[in-house]
């Protein structure tokens, strides 16, 4: 209080102090009286003068008690000088309440000059503060402020009675006076420090959504205001707030207003500087009653920004975790690729503490995820995993590291990781989670039994932790019934599932729908029916709700109810794009199993026309639909300009499907259409036909036209890999046309042509753009198989087994499944994975469209794995199978009978092993020369082994004829 | 052509443009301090960077003093820098352009002997040719007073060659110079220079991804504390961000732009179509957000 006041009033008094000097000087009174009311006055100055206020104080009550009933001592002229003195001198020693009754008795006197009232009612104000009588206080300064309103000391007063307002807890009031005040045309520095005291008394008060409101409505002139600090630490707090209200957009609005401290801290200096020299030039303008309540302001503001400064310098840097804060709201916030700049610099600054960047680290690795940047995630969370081995979110990173495996479809690297946490950390928090999860990774890899045991071993928890997993569990556990389509089992738990769930319970909308889904698998479609008319009915709304108007549609064609089923096709919502894509073509079904050719022609008219979709899928299969019904209707001059309009419009186009279709079509009208040779340019034959679009298109750049009409008519299928028929149309694709500019069945084919030819990386080129491309597409497998084969060719074992296993997967059914499988077959052994291996070649066993070379080949594998196990007794059954019932295939016939020859030997049966020896030798599926040779050399060899009694030959002649062969 | 002034080379066209009291003050002697406390004051026969060759004594003695042996050098024309300064103030870069260019020349053999701050006093010479797009010019400056500055000094120059290396469209150079300029210091600096020059670079290569990479980088480092350029990292932000489909990224960005109170550069780059779209629909409104 002291050093504030004491300042200020220094120049305020010199004008006093001269004039009662002065009045000393002139004073009548006489003799020893006169005399020493003057001395006690000069030593009364004298000390004040020399801030010895306490003696001054005394000095002024001595003179007081001593003269003041002398008239020279009681007249007004020396009491207007005095008496401010004196108050002053108690109010600085510590008496405001002697204070505050001096400057009152002092305003009643009529001579005092206005200026020196001026300063008097509001030094009163300031003793009535310092004196505790608030209420008091508030009025003297609002009473300053209405009585001298062109003082430039009256802003000050306004913001001095606002702030006691809330000194004294009236919140409301001072928070309305300082919303007044900043709305007032006083000058900015005091308007934005009205605006800081009431967002800090707000949020002092936790009155959050006031003085946010107050922060974000406030023009802060950031380049000119003093108080930086201040309004950083507020807007710290506020951000910090929101933050944890989990409203990180806000949180970053009031981020932004905090700079980093090594920054705050340059800058607050500037400000000071910038404010002291301000403040130097502007008190030579001022009045000195002025300048004494201004250099009061300039002590406060300058010992507020210099108490920042020495906490910002002595504190620990608030950056780094105010930072990382940052970075988790705009993770919240949906925007990583700004997360990821925080977090990528934090992890990678080595001045940060280790707790710092180690977080940051993690936070690194679900931003990268959050962007669907797996690769990077996978290396950021290895790198994690290296540097802070020790880290409790070990356990935590290797689950984002399955998640992100998951997500690249690496589901063998998901699992494993999976099943390394929960060894590892079996009491951990997440293991559950882990497990289920571990769950839904085995259902992707159609390892449904083992998927059924991990749900189980999260059902079978249930009383031991009461978790929110265990019916999700039971209900996928009834989910991996159905996908191995054990549909009464999946219904029996469905049913049980749904008996024990209390009312509105999450899951039982979808465990109706599933039940439906399941009864449509049986064909059970009565049941079914009653099941999804009860999901509709009891769910309407729920997400599932065009899902379940797709099912029923299904369920009704199965019934036959074909209208009532293209009805509730109808009724699927546009904006559920893939089901209403389906429900077109599910309708347009309906209407060629009615054969209501109009009508279908006018259906897909209308997905054509429609102008409300996001995307419009297989318009090249609707303008196919649309020219083969009115070719149904025999409206063939329809239907070839449809045909050709569409090719006209798609056949260029890469994304474009059921082109091949098309061509099919145009292709069987023409040929019983000879007539149509006029709308083909006079072109009769349809091959020509495709030999001149094909020309044209090569001549107009038309280069996925091009390769399509070369592919259609080269037709081919490279099984050697040595020639293409026809007129090496593969080679010319691969001259002309840019990969770019290849559709998924090209692709495909080019990639299976060159791998064939033993050109990798060519082959490489085009499959991996096909995958990239075209994700979604069916001729995927082309490249799935191929590239599992290149891998398979070098010995990268672990990506071949990726890309077979995702054929196999995804795409079952494709013509490539059966080869797939050999080669995942023969992948998985090379990997010692040898059950794995034997499960594979079994299945291709079972598999009807396997028949020939590749079940011959799967028993191959079969053998070969028995042979590493070291079984040879297991192994000969396989190879005695092949050589008895696939002789057609000579090489695979050789190479049985010559193992299985080793294997008889390997167990000690010679006899067995000369006689396969000789069948091999007497092979009559082959010719190749060598083979007999070689046989005649082991039946020879054996001979000599074999006991005296022993079943052989005649000694075999040089030219090896025998009566037995 | 070239003239001769005090012992420098000074080009003929900044000779014939500069006041006359400068041309004539530049030919007054010169003032060398040697080490071992001797002082030399004389007209200046040869300056290279291992000695000046000095005529006092109305030219009748040459003292030959090694570089070695000189502690610093005095030359005519200080107060023209200041007044120089002075002009730049006032807005008048014309004319202390004039001042500063023929100082420079006069001052170049010299540079070896300059103390810090007669070196950095050109610094504006650099900046006032960039303005005028002789960039060229300002890079060539630049160069020369480069190496005689401490490390901690050269930041202003550095970020002046940057920005010459940028608008000449020397790629490369401005790429290495940005990265060096960029690791130079933290993330939290005044000036975006940097990072915006990388990623127009990238813009302009269509590498979308690095373009956005590097612009948002001081847009998320930065505070509302004023930094240099940081509207031209917005406005890259967002064309980078239209080209990568990710509109609702540009209409964040644009919102938190507008903001901000930053003026979309106009002159550097157009404000795509797609944001006129955007309309006035106010980031900060998250239903379950905005307070």
């Amino acid at each position: 209080m002291r050093a504030q006041f004491r300042h200020r009033w220094r120049s305020s008094f010199f004008g006093l102090l001269l004039a009662l000097f002065t009045l000393l000087g002139s004073t009548s009174l006489a003799g020893q009286v006169g005399q020493t009311m003057r001395g006690l006055m000069q030593q009364a100055v004298e000390a004040f003068q020399a801030d010895r206020y306490e003696e001054a104080a005394r000095l002024f009550h001595q003179l007081e008690a001593t003269f003041g009933r002398e008239p020279e001592f009681r007249a007004p002229r020396t009491q207007r000088m005095l008496l401010p003195l004196n108050g002053y001198a108690h109010l600085l020693s510590g008496d405001p309440q002697r204070a505050v009754a001096l400057f009152r008795e002092a305003l009643q006197i009529v001579e005092m000059s206005s200026a020196d009232r001026v300063f008097v009612r509001y030094a009163l104000a300031q003793a009535l503060e310092a004196a505790g009588e608030y209420d008091a206080a508030i009025d003297a300064f609002g009473r300053f402020a209405e009585q001298h309103p062109a003082e430039p000391g009256a802003a000050l007063a306004l913001l001095r009675q606002a702030e006691l307002r809330l000194e004294t807890g009236d919140l409301e009031s001072g928070v309305s006076l300082l919303n007044a005040f900043y709305a007032g045309g006083h000058p900015p520095s005091l308007r934005t420090q009205a605006r800081l005291r009431a967002i800090r008394a707000l949020t002092d008060a936790k009155e959050w959504e006031s003085s946010a409101a107050l922060l974000f409505g406030t023009d802060w002139s950031l380049r000119t205001m003093p108080e930086l600090g201040v309004l950083a630490f507020a807007a710290l707090r506020i951000g910090d707030r929101f933050l944890a209200s989990e409203r990180p957009i806000a949180a970053l609005r009031a981020y932004r207003l905090v700079p980093p401290r090594n920054e705050l801290i340059e800058r607050q200096e500037e400000r000071l500087h910038a404010v002291r020299t301000h403040y130097a030039r502007y008190r030579a303008h001022l009045t000195p009653s002025s300048a004494s309540i201004w250099e009061n302001y300039f002590l406060r503001i300058t010992g507020r920004i210099e108490s920042t400064l020495e906490g910002l310098r002595g504190s620990e840097d608030y950056t780094p975790g105010f930072q990382l804060r940052r970075g988790h709201a705009f993770l919240l916030a949906g925007r990583p690729r700004e997360a990821i700049q925080i977090l990528r610099y934090l992890a990678g600054d080595t001045t940060l503490a280790e707790r710092d960047r180690r977080e940051a680290h993690y936070r690194w690795i679900v931003a990268a995820i959050s962007m669907e940047r797996w690769d990077d995630a996978l290396a950021i969370g290895r790198a994690y995993l290296r540097e802070y081995s020790d880290s409790e979110r070990v356990p935590q990173t290797l689950f984002l590291l399955a998640r992100t495996y998951r997500e690249q479809r690496d589901l063998e690297s998901a699992a494993a990781i999976l099943r390394e946490l929960l060894e590892e950390y079996p009491d951990h928090g997440q293991a559950e989670r882990w497990l289920f999860t571990l769950g839904f990774v085995a259902l992707e890899q159609e390892a449904q039994a083992d998927a059924r045991r991990h749900f189980a071993r999260i059902a079978a928890d249930r009383n031991a932790n009461g978790s929110n997993l265990v019916d999700p569990a039971r209900f996928w556990h009834a989910m991996a019934w159905f996908l191995e389509q054990s549909y009464d089992r999946a219904l029996q738990e469905f049913h049980a599932l749904r008996g024990t769930l209390p009312a509105q319970h999450r899951l039982e909308p979808e465990i109706h729908y599933r039940v439906a889904a399941t009864r449509y698998a049986m064909r059970d479609y009565d049941e079914a029916l009653r099941e999804i008319d009860g999901f509709l009915q009891r769910f309407p709304g729920h997400a599932r709700e065009p899902e379940g108007r797709v099912l029923r549609g299904d369920i009704l064609m199965g019934q036959g109810r074909h209208i009532e089923a293209a009805s509730d096709f109808r009724r699927v919502p546009p904006e559920h794009s893939a089901l209403f894509v389906y429900a077109i073509f599910q309708s347009g079904k309906i209407y060629r199993a009615l054969e209501e050719y109009d009508l279908m022609v006018h259906h897909f008219q209308s997905y054509l026309e429609r102008d409300d979709l996001l995307k419009r899928p297989r318009v090249s299969e609707a303008l196919y639909w649309i020219g083969w019904a009115r070719q149904q209707q025999g409206r063939v001059s329809e239907a070839v300009p449809l045909f050709l309009s569409a090719l006209d419009r798609y056949g260029n186009d890469p994304a474009a499907t059921e082109i091949d279709a098309i061509l099919d079509a145009l292709e069987y009208q023409v040929q019983r259409n000879p007539e149509l040779g006029a709308t083909l340019g006079g072109i009769t034959e349809f091959e020509s036909w495709l030999e001149t679009a094909r020309a044209d298109a090569l001549r107009n750049s038309q280069f996925t036209w091009f390769a399509r009409l070369s592919l259609r008519l080269g037709k081919t299928q490279p099984r050697d890999g040595t020639h293409d028929e026809g007129k090496g149309y593969l080679r010319e694709i691969a001259d002309l046309v840019p990969v770019d500019r290849l559709d998924a069945f090209a692709l495909g084919r080019m990639g299976a042509f060159f791998y064939l030819r033993g050109e990798a990386a060519e082959a490489e080129r085009y499959l991996h753009r096909l995958l990239e491309s075209f994700p979604d597409s069916p001729d995927r497998a082309h490249a799935l198989h191929y590239l599992g084969r290149l891998a398979e060719d070098r010995g990268e074992w672990q990506s071949a087994r990726h890309l077979f296993h995702r054929i196999i997967s995804e795409l079952p059914m494709h013509p490539l499944g059966p080869e797939s499988m050999l080669a995942h077959g023969r992948v998985l052994t090379a990997l010692g994975a040898y059950d794995a291996a034997r499960e594979q070649f079994e299945a291709l066993l079972r598999l009807r469209q396997a028949r020939g070379r590749p079940q011959a080949e799967a028993l191959q594998g079969l053998a070969r794995i028995a042979e590493a196990r070291e079984e040879p007794k297991r192994a000969i059954p396989y190879y005695q199978r092949i050589y008895n019932m696939y002789r057609a295939f000579p090489d695979l016939t050789a190479d049985a009978y010559r193992r299985s020859a080793a294997m008889f030997e390997a167990t000690g049966d010679l006899q067995a092993a000369y006689n396969t020896w000789r069948e091999l030798r007497f092979m009559n599926e082959t010719d190749d020369p060598s083979l007999h040779e070689e046989a005649k050399r082991e039946m020879r060899r054996l001979e000599v082994l074999l006991p005296r009694d022993a079943t052989v030959d005649s000694p075999i002649s040089s030219d090896g004829d025998n009566e037995h062969g | 052509m070239i003239a001769l002034l005090g012992g420098a080379h000074v080009p003929a066209a900044a000779v014939g443009a500069a006041p006359n009291a400068l041309v004539d003050t530049l030919a007054e002697p010169i003032t060398v301090w040697l080490t071992d406390g001797r002082v030399f004051t004389g007209t200046p026969r040869s300056v290279t960077d291992r000695s000046i060759i000095l005529a006092v004594e109305a030219g009748r003695v040459e003292y030959t003093l090694g570089a070695g042996e000189i502690l610093r050098v005095e030359l005519p024309g200080a107060r023209h820098i200041d007044l120089a300064r002075d002009l730049m103030g006032e807005g008048r870069r014309a004319e202390a352009l004039v001042i500063l260019e023929t100082l420079y020349y006069h001052r170049l053999p010299y540079l070896p002997y300059l103390r810090e701050k007669e070196v950095l006093a050109f610094a504006a010479l650099v900046d006032g040719r960039l303005q005028q797009g002789r960039s060229v010019e300002a890079v060539a400056v630049a160069k020369h007073l480069l190496p005689h500055l401490p490390e901690q000094s050269r930041d202003p120059l550095e970020a002046a060659l940057l920005l010459g290396y940028f608008r000449l469209g020397w790629d490369e150079a401005a790429r290495t110079q940005a990265e060096a300029w960029i690791r130079s210091a933290g993330p939290y600096r005044r000036s975006a220079l940097g990072w915006w020059i990388i990623a127009a670079t990238a813009l302009q290569n269509q590498d979308y991804e690095t373009a956005l990479d590097h612009a948002l980088h001081p847009i998320v480092f930065s505070s509302q504390l004023p930094v240099d350029d940081l509207e031209l990292c917005y406005a890259i932000a967002v064309h980078a961000a239209l080209a990568l489909n990710d509109s609702n990224h540009a209409r964040l960005l644009f919102g938190e732009m507008r903001d901000r109170r930053l003026k979309w550069p106009s002159a550097e780059f157009p404000l795509p179509d797609a944001v006129h779209a955007f309309g006035d629909q106010d980031n900060r409104k998250d239903t379950k957000d905005h307070p």
